[in-house]
């Protein structure tokens, strides 16, 4: 695990990918807290937060495109797998890599809390229930992303697909609270099947109650869930890919 | 060193590998010849552990590769078709990294700078891999083959794409490093396994159809000896008197070299001794012979020889399971046959050329080479 987490730092930094990411994220962060906190004179950072989400979504989903798609395409997944590394070595060498650079993406955003202190006064607790809650939501949109980038050879279709996937997670959140409130005569036990098994995708939903700066147990065991089930995920594809 | 017993793969319906077992003894060099497409790559990639079989066991230095994978890919040093190189490392990260992959317990810095002086890497040693030409690709995946001294070497297809003077090269490498490992080398280079190999295996459509010393396969191919003679007399009777013994089957005359005689490429039966009657009726006529040689086949026409006998004895197979229209089909299968001696005729020959074109390239560049020496 411990060379492939180094070889993946390296090769994220030294191709322009890494770089990409943090500047893209960080670049669309600044016109977000411009229009978000700056525009308005406040020091509230909620709906700052808040915005981030999309952002996330499209540095994440370019973030891991690459990870087993591009491996298959040009072989050396030959070289790991007839190594002496287990595959769930693999797929972990793989995420903290990712996980490292997603982070000093939000490392670098700490500028901003930075000038909310000098011009006024922020609420450290949703800043830091803020900062650990977009941590887990990263992970587990990694998760996600490497488990799809495991699926295909192409890097472009496990981009394209990638956001597709967090757009729909994003929008099964709106869907739940669309058949709970608005559908009226819908059979009740067909309505509760469905709005579960929607809020288990609804990635973003749990993430509002660190926005607001309180520590959701729930929440945090979601999140710790979603990335242990889809990096599973992907150590049974490459693992099935044996034996097809 | 290496057990490989009723090995199957299959992909979908289509059986890539089909019930093949061998042995490998230490410090052999295997050759796995066949046509493209033959199951070369994909048992490699069974042995290696790349891909699993859908039934049968590999062994390799007693450790079986499903209940022991570490163990075994700890012994392997595996070199794939496509050499697995990452292109946005130099040669050293990239090195490196195998290093810390395999978990290597020898130190670092030196056993790295004696694997790159073994495969001559020492001057791209900090050069982008991207930038390489595909010669010093090959070299860099074989250096990273070599990371960790593993017992057993696996190489498929290790000199393709590559100039004829690195193709002398990494044979010679590949020798070198036989003498102390188990090496299996996969080509459909027939000079390459007869240069390289101790024992050649050959596979078609996933089965093996032969196995023995480059010199056993041709030689136990066909019951057909050839010769070359060249007889004091004119091309005619010479020919007849030829044809009149028993157990010749064909005789076709040559280009004549020298005046007042003639050439002539026999092809007589194996088990009646020919020379003996030949020798007796021509002097019976007053004929002397000046030469006669008996040429062994070359691996090139055993190979050809090989794969169409095995063709046929699956089309017999086919025959006899549906059993209708014999004759008809039969005969279709003799006109094939013929076909096929035809066009194997044609290849031979063609084969013949390429291969003095070969080794004319090989001369001509080892005298450049000692040209450059001198200079």
């Amino acid at each position: 695990m411990g060379a492939i987490f180094k070889k993946e730092i390296k090769t994220l930094f030294l191709t322009p990918i890494g770089w990409v990411v943090i500047a893209l994220y960080n670049c669309l962060a600044g016109i977000m807290f411009v229009f978000t906190v700056l525009n308005n004179q406040t020091s509230d950072v909620k709906s700052f937060f808040g915005s981030l989400i999309l952002i996330i979504l499209m540095s994440v989903s370019v973030l891991s495109m690459k990870f087993f798609s591009e491996e298959r395409k040009t072989k050396t997944d030959q070289l790991l797998l007839t190594s002496p590394v287990s595959l769930s070595g693999i797929v972990l060498g793989k995420f903290f890599a990712a996980m490292i650079v997603y982070m000093s993406a939000l490392l670098v955003s700490i500028i901003y809390i930075i000038i909310i202190a000098i011009l006024g006064t922020p609420e450290m607790g949703v800043v830091f229930g803020n900062y650990l809650g977009l941590t887990l939501v990263g992970g587990a949109l990694i998760a996600v992303g490497l488990f799809i980038s495991s699926l295909t050879q192409s890097q472009v279709i496990s981009a394209v697909l990638t956001f597709s996937i967090f757009i729909v997670m994003l929008l099964s959140g709106a869907l739940v609270d669309m058949i709970k409130n608005l559908i009226v005569g819908m059979n009740e036990t067909l309505k509760t099947i469905i709005t579960s098994i929607a809020d288990t995708f609804a990635i973003y939903d749990k993430f509002t109650q660190f926005t607001s700066g309180m520590l959701d147990i729930s929440a945090i065991v979601y999140y710790l869930s979603m990335i242990a089930i889809f990096l599973f995920l992907t150590v049974r594809v490459l693992e099935k890919r044996r034996w097809s | 060193m290496i057990e490989v017993s009723h090995l199957i793969k299959k992909f979908g319906s289509k059986k890539a590998v089909d019930d093949i077992s061998f042995t490998v003894n230490e410090g052999e060099i295997l050759g796995f010849l066949g046509p493209n497409g033959a199951g070369k790559s994909t048992t490699m990639n069974i042995i290696t552990g790349y891909l699993s079989a859908s039934s049968g066991s590999v062994k390799i230095g007693g450790y079986d590769i499903l209940d022991n994978p570490m163990e075994v890919k700890k012994q392997i040093g595996y070199l794939p078709e496509q050499p697995p190189l990452y292109l946005d490392l130099t040669v050293k990260e990239y090195l490196e990294f195998v290093f810390d992959l395999k978990k290597c317990k020898y130190e670092k810095k030196p056993h790295l700078a004696e694997i790159c002086e073994v495969v001559n890497i020492d001057g791209v040693y900090k050069r982008l891999i991207n930038n390489l030409s595909k010669g010093y690709r090959q070299r860099v995946g074989l250096a990273g083959a070599l990371i960790g001294a593993p017992a057993v070497l696996i190489l498929d297809e290790p000199t393709i794409g590559l100039d004829p003077k690195e193709i002398i090269e990494i044979r010679n490498l590949i020798k070198r490093l036989g003498k102390k490992r188990t090496v299996i080398l996969s080509s459909h280079i027939l000079t390459e396994v007869q240069a390289v190999c101790d024992r050649v295996i050959v596979i078609n459509e996933g089965r093996i159809i032969a196995d023995g010393t480059p010199n056993d396969l041709s030689k136990n191919v066909d019951d057909v000896i050839r010769f070359s003679i060249r007889i004091e007399a004119p091309q005619d009777i010479a020919m007849d008197i030829i044809m009149g013994i028993e157990g010749v089957k064909t005789c076709n005359p040559l280009a004549i070299v020298e005046e007042g005689t003639c050439d002539f490429i026999i092809d007589a039966e194996a088990s009646i001794d020919i020379r003996k009657p030949l020798t007796i009726a021509l002097a019976k006529e007053g004929y002397i012979i000046l030469a006669l040689k008996t040429l062994d086949m070359s691996l090139e026409e055993a190979f050809i020889k090989l794969i169409e006998l095995d063709k046929t004895n699956n089309e017999e197979n086919v025959l006899e399971e549906n059993e209708t229209c014999v004759s008809e089909i039969s005969e279709e299968i003799e006109q094939e046959n013929n076909e096929i001696i035809e066009q194997e005729n044609i290849e031979i020959d063609q084969q013949d050329n390429n291969e003095i074109k070969e080794q004319d390239d090989i001369e001509t560049i080892e005298e450049n080479k000692n040209d450059g020496g001198e200079n």
